[in-house]
């Protein structure tokens, strides 16, 4: 049988395992966040375009000082060639497209970027009309924030989800394993990524977004862009991607509703309706022009913009 | 509530633990009626209601009738001696039961399948399954029979509650038995709370880890392969044996994680549950493997099906077909669905052949190509237990059979060459992706070492003596400290992709 003495002893045991327990688990998994947050401060993580939020950096990081700069996600990187609408408008011309991935909050970064390297006349910012039904970019914002006071503008819930999240540590071990060979497999081509096939179009698919879909949280960086563009005296305006041409028909009171969005922001909207793309002119996605048609959308968007050039 | 859910882990569990601690301090100075003891039952079967009813709380009156109605009953039989009033009241009492478990789980499946074979048609709502029906209908099913044979008094219905609804076990087992849990009621819980919150925790995050980082990962594996079967896809052989492979590990990471967590927070409220698991893919034989793999469901189904269907004991036919029968009953009892009524068929001829060659044959095989022979077969029937459909299953057996070619030579040659692209382009051609290589070539050989070599995990906290690990075996260290305490580090930092455990649905 145990005596007392024993026992307090085992008690003491177990009381020091847990302890243990607790204050290594405490410490491991604050240090992994550490390490996330750092990672995050420092670009170790493994983003999927990071490749591409690189190439645009270079460009703001070059000597060049561009009068018009547009910002956005893919559907501008596929619609707008930069080289084209320079010959139009006669004016330098930066086209700093990410992917929908970086959201509104990536662009909001974009454009602070821009205007700590240099001041340009017009900043155009375009997206794709269905961002509106996607949830807010955090981890876009967090992979282009400026510093670390940028982290403020997250919901501390968002900080706490995604500091502590084994795949952010993950991401940080591809990030060095690919700087130690891998290849990487994404393909810049005519300044964005290259397309894959067309879309197949599928006449069963479901073109119509309602109202309903629409994610009013969105607004949150729309605004910051807004007052960012004000406070800086930045000529900023707002033009809807293009759009396969279903969704263009069968989605109009979506459309109304996210134009009434944009505008309530405080930014001008350049274009009433997004350029609507025929089936022959639709590239990888929906909202994706295709190569060929590139420099037609560019003339299209250049007659919308014409009257804030 | 998911055990692996940050509301169960961070809010629930400790909320529940402090105040069934705190209740001794508080009833320190009561007089003796007010034991605190039957406080701590009484707590702990409200809080199990409660966290029975944050699932869907419209399912309450359903359990809370179920116990209801099975304590009666028991209740009801203690008063008779005569025999055939005792056997009817079994009766009666198997009939409830049956009619619940057939109304909510298997109605849909065979009205649907009348209606296949009448050309008929019926409109019928889908009826939502209970969760943990299949669970506590069993446990109250064997409670009755245990009380027909006299074998188990009856005590306070608080108590009787508490075994149905004891939260660590309601919604997925161990299937317990009255006499298990009863005697641990009615001794004071034990007071040495640092040692059980040691070993209850350790055991815990073992199983959270488990499920979060080895079966989660796998299942990124598993899934897309089954998926693409389940499209019409024609899998080739690596990515076929790589999709049941997977699954074989999920199913079993899953499963035994769970259970590890149930016997864990058991012994935190100082409560000791069956094992479920003991190693079931190191088994040498299928009857070997039965005996490790869902412990309390196999006896349950020795106990309550097998016997009272003859057992062994009305001739060897007999006994086959008893056994074949089980197996199909069993597999109908995860689930109402052809698919695991193959799955069960399946492991009954296994079960059959394999006391079929311990008769005709006084040859010992090796324990090693027993192993293989074993694990390949219990592969081979996981594939319709996790397949959507027949076809589905099919088109995994094609796969697995070569039946869509082979692409062994390309899928080795390129992991000689980079790890890159071109490697994962064969996965690619195989139908997965980068991130399902990855998996592949690490989670995936992992866990199948783990399941093979490694003890488990009751069996390095010494809670089951079935092997010996010996210095290696868990002790209250700082090194054991650490090391838990990095399962469990990373178990919380994969919190943000929480899947439910897959005998949920059963």
């Amino acid at each position: 049988m145990m005596s007392q003495n024993s026992s307090i002893s085992s008690s003491k045991t177990f009381r020091g395992y847990v302890r243990a327990l607790l204050t290594f688990t405490v410490l491991l998994s604050g240090g992994f966040s550490l390490l996330v947050a750092y990672g995050y401060q420092h670009g170790w993580m493994d983003f999927a375009f990071i490749k591409l939020y690189q190439y645009q950096l270079s460009k703001i990081e070059s000597d060049a000082r561009p009068d018009i700069v547009f910002v956005g996600d893919s559907s501008l990187g596929n619609a707008i060639d930069a080289d084209e609408f320079q010959r139009l408008s006669g004016k330098h011309v930066q086209n700093l497209a990410l992917t929908g991935a970086y959201g509104y909050a990536g662009t909001f970064n974009m454009i602070r970027r821009v205007t700590q390297a240099n001041n340009p006349e017009l900043v155009i910012i375009m997206h794709t009309p269905d961002i509106f039904t996607r949830p807010i970019a955090y981890d876009g914002y967090l992979h282009t924030a400026l510093s670390l006071k940028d982290w403020r503008d997250i919901p501390f819930s968002i900080l706490v989800k995604t500091f502590t999240n084994f795949d952010a540590v993950m991401s940080m071990a591809r990030t060095f394993v690919r700087k130690s060979g891998m290849p990487d497999n994404m393909v810049i081509s005519n300044d964005y990524i290259r397309q894959g096939p067309a879309l197949n179009l599928d006449d069963n698919s479901n073109h119509q977004l309602s109202e309903a879909s629409i994610n009013l949280e969105k607004k949150m960086f729309l605004k910051k862009i807004s007052a960012f563009c004000g406070d800086n005296g930045l000529q900023c305006v707002y033009a809807f991607g293009p759009w396969l041409e279903l969704f263009c028909q069968q989605s109009q009171s979506f459309i109304k509703k996210t134009k009434e969005i944009v505008i309530s922001t405080g930014l001008r909207v350049a274009t009433e309706q997004p350029k609507c793309l025929s089936p022959n002119e639709l590239g990888d996605a929906w909202d994706h022009v295709a190569p060929h048609s590139k420099k037609e959308a560019t003339s299209f968007y250049f007659k919308k913009l014409q009257p804030f050039l | 509530m998911l055990f692996n859910s940050p509301e169960f882990l961070f809010i629930f569990l400790p909320i529940v633990f402090c105040l069934y601690r705190l209740i001794p301090l508080l009833c320190r100075d009561r007089p003796e009626a007010l034991n605190s003891q039957d406080f701590q039952i009484k707590f702990l079967f409200l809080a199990s209601l409660c966290f029975y009813a944050y699932w869907r709380w419209q399912y309450l009156p359903l359990i809370l009738m179920s116990i209801g109605t099975n304590y009666g009953l028991s209740v009801w039989m203690a008063g008779k001696t005569n025999q055939k009033a005792r056997k009817f009241i079994l009766v009666a009492g198997l009939l409830f039961n049956l009619g619940l478990l057939g109304y909510f789980k298997y109605a849909n499946f065979f009205i649907t399948n009348i209606q296949h074979l009448t050309s008929t048609n019926y409109n019928l709502d889908a009826i939502i399954l209970p969760i943990g029906i299949s669970f506590f209908t069993f446990q109250q099913i064997a409670y009755l029979v245990d009380r027909y044979r006299q074998q188990v008094g009856v005590g306070s219905l608080w108590r009787y509650g508490l075994f149905v609804t004891f939260f660590p076990q309601l919604i997925a087992g161990p299937i317990v038995h009255h006499a298990q849990m009863m005697p641990q009621f009615d001794k004071p819980f034990k007071k040495d709370i640092w040692n059980n919150l040691a070993l209850g925790s350790t055991i815990f995050i073992i199983g959270l880890f488990k499920k979060i980082a080895i079966a989660d990962s796998v299942a990124l594996l598993s899934s897309p392969v089954f998926g693409a079967a389940q499209q019409g896809a024609d899998l080739t052989f690596v990515t076929a044996w790589l999709g049941a492979l997977a699954y074989t590990m999920q199913i079993y990471f899953d499963f035994s994680g769970y259970s590890d967590m149930a016997v864990g927070l058991g012994i935190l409220f100082g409560i000791r549950l069956p094992a479920n698991f003991n190693s079931p893919y190191k088994a040498t034989s299928i009857i070997d493997f039965w005996q490790r793999w869902h412990m309390t469901l196999s006896q349950f189904l020795k106990d309550y099906l097998y016997i009272p269907l003859g057992g062994n004991r009305c001739g060897s036919r007999r006994k086959l077909i008893n056994i074949l029968l089980t197996m199909a009953l069993g597999g109908l009892w995860h689930g109402a669905a052809w698919n695991f009524v193959i799955w069960g068929v399946l492991h009954g001829i296994y079960i059959a052949l394999n006391h079929l060659w311990r008769r005709i044959t006084f040859v010992h095989m090796p324990p090693v190509f027993g192993w293989a022979i074993t694990f390949v077969m219990v592969v081979i029937a996981w594939v319709p237990f996790r397949a959507a459909d027949l076809d589905t299953t099919i088109r995994l057996y094609q796969g697995m059979a070569g039946l869509n070619g082979i692409s062994l030579p390309t899928f080795i040659q390129p992991v000689f060459q980079q790890l890159g692209d071109d490697f994962a382009q064969v996965f690619a051609y195989n139908g997965l992706g980068p991130i399902n290589l990855w998996i592949a070539v690490t989670i995936l050989p992992m866990s199948i070492v783990v399941s093979l070599i490694m003890p488990n995990s009751l069996e390095w906290t010494r809670l089951q003596s079935m092997g010996t690990v010996g210095r290696y075996s868990w002790q209250p260290s700082i090194a054991s400290a650490t090391y838990i305490a990095f399962l469990l580090s990373i178990s919380v930092l994969k919190f943000n992709d929480v899947s439910e455990f897959l005998y949920f649905q059963f």
